[in-house]
């Protein structure tokens, strides 16, 4: 399915070919859209930025949006490092969400993605009796949606999980179990490896987790990074569960959690909307810089297995 | 049956049988291996998902004080009878699905901007790299960056362009106008690199016959890229389907409650996942919550349905 949709892309040139005679007038509408809508997306980031240093001073007297500050100045950052009214031991929120978010992202994602890589891996490579029954129910689970949001609450907090550092479990310790819909996304990747590699590698002595790590990974590695990449990104932008279960415990917020608490704050204070700005363009850099290094991951990923060839 | 299922995914994969060997294979002690990680998810499922729904169904016909299950009485439907009075619940649900109205534009958008990259001009695939970039910010950061633009004062980005002095999120006209932009501008990031994709899988061979017969390129845009892209177009309008009846981080952010108990001025910001989060989790009634929560499952899987069975229509057509 993958090597056509990889045919049919390497014909394109060919095709392109025909394509390129486009008259100069149709280019350029081309380019007029492609900008216009470029500007739509730039222009928001533009305005934090501007707005990010600039002085209250300058903020609160001017009558007009100030399109050029003047000093330019880190007052607006300085504030979220100093003032910080929800610091946690002396240290910003912001920090602490960050640092928060990255355990609380990393430990389901990868450990989610372990299971369900070794699931996919043991039902493409083994014939375990009950084989096809699991894999019917497998599918099965996937079809039905999972909980989300409020639903579960009644649960947790009858088992203790919504106070106190308990709080955080329900973020985590579901996504541990793996997912049938990752499963079945990473099954064709694993069901490719040759299994001649891995036979031979039994014979050599690997038992399963070795093979598995050490053969079937490496070897399915862009179908993995494509979902920890999946992974990755929403939970860092995961805002409502953080809400839900983390609003009371600061030491534990998330990053959005924190972002957003900081942001209600200031504008209850009114003013310091170049710390809003500040803050809010800190928070969404992270992601971005990563987008600019692995772009390619990203949107190789998020196409894969979803185009018939 | 499995295929028939699997057809419903993102993609088909086919289980084969296992050759059916004339000998009983003995047991292996990779098999135990093999059991646990394939049961793991099985698990995870019955305690995560399956109690959680059992609890929350029966707190539907139950009263609950305080959110503790211990307190959990028999209240002959009192929430149902309440529920059929709820005049706020049918409000909230109309507000998310002109919301959702948001998702289904950016699809329109995510069409056009992706025929323009397939052009295939110099530096498009710039563009569509630069284009998933607000994809990947999150909802409170966008909320925030747009709130700066719709501020109220005079020296609001918007106010300072237009020569007005509207309080665009305070005014209930305008708030579900603000949030609806809000969900529009990062929402066509993800459908640009899907019909994107969906192009560059179109056999190649249709085009060149459809040119043959003397098609121009409007002609083989309409008759051959669009019914060839169906397929995608409706999984796309099925994710916005489900992520607009779920809008909630954007309206948390600019419609945070008022001192009155509203969602925004006038609830012109209450969706009915916030209006579930507001009465479950601010006013710890999780009883009549789950009951708004069902409801909206149910109106969220029926209209899932209908594109799934729309989808299925459109991929039998190709073939």
């Amino acid at each position: 399915m993958s090597t056509m949709a990889r045919s049919a892309g390497r014909l394109k040139p060919k095709k392109g070919g025909s394509r390129r005679k486009m008259s100069v007038g149709s280019k350029i509408a081309v380019y007029a859209g492609l900008l216009l809508y470029a500007a739509f997306l730039v222009f928001p980031f533009l305005i934090i930025l501007i707005t990010s240093f600039t002085t209250d001073y300058q903020l609160m007297t001017s009558t007009d949006f100030v399109w050029a500050p003047d000093p330019v100045s880190l007052e607006g950052y300085q504030i979220i490092f100093e003032n910080d009214p929800n610091m946690v031991n002396g240290v910003s929120s912001l920090f602490v969400g960050f640092f928060n978010t990255m355990w609380q992202t990393l430990i389901p994602v990868i450990g989610g993605l372990a299971i369900s890589g070794l699931a996919a891996y043991a039902y493409a490579k083994y014939n375990f009796p009950g084989k096809n029954k699991f894999f019917s129910a497998n599918v099965l689970l996937m079809t039905i949606p999972v909980t989300a949001g409020t639903v579960g609450y009644l649960f947790y907090d009858a088992i203790g999980w919504t106070s106190g550092g308990a709080s955080v479990l329900p973020l985590i310790v579901p996504k541990l179990f793996g997912s049938a819909g990752t499963i079945f996304f990473i099954y064709p990747y694993v069901k490719s490896v040759p299994t001649g590699v891995i036979d031979a590698a039994k014979i050599d002595g690997m038992g399963f987790f070795s093979i598995f790590f050490r053969i079937v990974f490496p070897l399915s590695m862009p179908v993995f990074l494509a979902q920890f990449l999946f992974g990755f990104v929403s939970g860092y932008n995961n805002y409502s569960s953080a809400l839900i279960y983390l609003a009371s415990e600061k030491q534990l917020w998330t990053l959005q959690l924190a972002l957003q608490q900081l942001i209600s704050y200031i504008s209850g204070s009114g003013g310091y909307n170049n710390a809003a700005c500040a803050a809010t363009l800190m928070s969404m850099l992270p992601l971005i810089l990563l987008y600019c290094f692995v772009q390619k991951f990203f949107i190789e990923g998020i196409t894969m297995g979803s185009v018939k060839g | 049956m499995v295929t028939e299922t699997a057809r419903t995914g993102a993609q088909t994969t086919e289980v084969r049988e296992p050759a059916p060997s004339a000998k009983k294979p003995k047991f292996r002690r990779e098999w135990a291996w093999c059991w646990l990680v394939v049961a793991l998810p099985f698990i995870g499922y019955v305690i995560f998902n399956i109690v959680p729904v059992v609890i929350s169904v029966a707190a539907m016909f139950t009263d609950i004080e305080h959110n503790q299950i211990s307190t959990m009485q028999w209240n002959n439907f009192a929430h149902f009878v309440t529920f059929f009075h709820d005049a706020k619940y049918w409000h909230a649900l109309g507000i998310t699905l002109w919301l959702t109205c948001a998702q289904f534009l950016s699809l329109l958008i995510a069409l056009a901007m992706a025929t323009l990259i397939n052009t295939q001009v110099r530096g498009s695939k710039f563009f569509q790299i630069l284009y998933f970039v607000p994809y990947i910010c999150s909802t409170v950061a966008v909320s925030i960056m747009w709130s700066q633009i719709f501020s109220g004062s005079e020296a609001g980005v918007l106010n300072s362009l237009l020569g007005t002095e509207i309080n665009w999120i305070g005014d209930a006209n305008w708030l579900t106008w603000c949030i609806f932009i809000v969900i529009l501008w990062p929402a066509p990031g993800y459908g640009i690199v899907m019909f994107t994709a969906a192009f560059k899988g179109i056999d190649p061979c249709l085009y060149e016959a459809a040119e043959i017969d003397g098609a121009n390129a409007w002609q083989r845009y309409i008759r051959i890229t669009l019914p060839q892209i169906a397929p995608m177009t409706l999984f796309l309008a099925l994710a916005g389907w489900m992520s607009g009846m779920g809008t909630f981080d954007q309206v948390r952010v600019l419609a945070p409650i008022t001192w009155t108990g509203t969602a925004g001025v006038d609830d012109m910001g209450l969706t009915v996942a916030y209006y579930t989060y507001v009465e479950g989790i601010t006013f710890s009634n999780m009883d009549y919550a789950s009951v708004l929560n069902w409801v909206t499952a149910i109106i969220t899987m029926a209209g899932s349905f209908l594109f799934l069975k729309w989808r299925k229509k459109t991929e039998e057509n190709i073939e």
